[in-house]
């Protein structure tokens, strides 16, 4: 599990600062609850199914769609927010799942978004949670993994509020 | 030499991103087209004349693959060179998408200059914009 989590580690770190321009760095502090406003899941089937969960404060979330689009922060629109979380956790859980194991085929779902407390994977087991802090906002940044338990009478349900 | 290109996502800042590392990487874009979704991808290419499709994988409606499989089946868009812009990195998919006829394979994220030398190595021009040799391989995947 340990391996799993570090290859998530070197994934998200490594999305974040070629896509965004963000250097993060790992924090051993979850933060307040509150820091987290937005999140998005994007679940994989394979020989090992699950899903990872992205996890961001509005603050920097607008930082990434301003150097994602570069466009100015006051002009981002939620649109363009929602766009860019499920585009940083499909990138993020694509090259994860490559670096795992790049010769097993994995489906990825397309990615889901909403406000961070409204996302409680159901059915997966808890396999790790890592935190991230981007000193030049002064923000942080979580990102879980879910396993799915291989019990097939399990079912798998993902609870959104919409 | 300039080309009309279209993109393929559904996400529309990965599109707005693609244009932009195409217009930085110095690749000369007559029109830009997009599209959302490989079958919205099929209807603008029926219009319009298109040099080059630069299309995601994983999307609703129609996916990159399947639309790379009806491209191959028509006669007027088979021609038509295809780069896959995806996260996928599983050996067997991105084998699939040369199967299918796609000419090159970006993996997300992607560096201005990685997406440079692809998209020219598929349209068979020298980076300094002049028509090359016929090139054998492009993207990174060698099999």
């Amino acid at each position: 599990m340990a391996r799993m989590m570090k290859m998530l580690e070197n994934s998200i770190s490594e999305v974040f600062e070629k896509m965004f321009f963000i250097l993060l760095l790992p924090d051993t502090a979850a933060g307040s609850a509150g820091e987290y406003e937005r999140a998005s899941v994007i679940h994989f089937n394979g020989f090992e199914s699950g899903c990872v969960k992205l996890s961001v404060s509005n603050t920097i979330l607008e930082v990434m769609v301003h150097n994602m689009l570069n466009i100015c922060e006051e002009d981002v629109s939620e649109e363009e927010k929602e766009d860019c979380i499920k585009e940083a956790v499909n990138m993020v859980c694509g090259n994860f799942l490559a670096a795992f194991d790049k010769d097993s085929l994995f489906e990825l779902s397309i990615p889901e978004c909403g406000p961070h407390d409204d996302f409680e994977p159901f059915g997966y087991r808890a396999a790790g949670k890592r935190f991230f802090i981007c000193d030049d906002i002064r923000a942080r940044i979580a990102v879980e993994l879910f396993l799915r338990d291989k019990d097939p009478g399990i079912q798998v349900v993902r609870h959104l509020s919409r | 030499m300039s080309f009309n290109v279209l993109i393929v996502d559904d996400s529309s800042s990965m599109r707005a991103v693609i244009k932009k590392v195409v217009s930085m990487s110095g690749f000369e874009m007559d029109n830009c087209f997009e599209a959302e979704s490989g079958s919205e991808a099929l209807a603008v290419m029926s219009e319009r004349w298109v040099d080059l499709v630069i299309s995601d994988i994983n999307m609703p409606h129609m996916n990159g693959i399947e639309m790379l499989c009806r491209m191959k089946t028509d006669d007027l868009l088979r021609a038509i060179p295809v780069v896959i812009v995806s996260t996928e990195g599983n050996e067997e998919r991105i084998r699939e998408a040369f199967d299918c006829g796609a000419g090159g394979f970006l993996k997300k994220p992607f560096l201005p200059e990685e997406c440079r030398s692809i998209l020219y190595k598929v349209m068979g021009v020298e980076e300094d914009g002049c028509y090359g040799s016929d090139d054998e391989d492009a993207g990174e995947f060698d099999f």
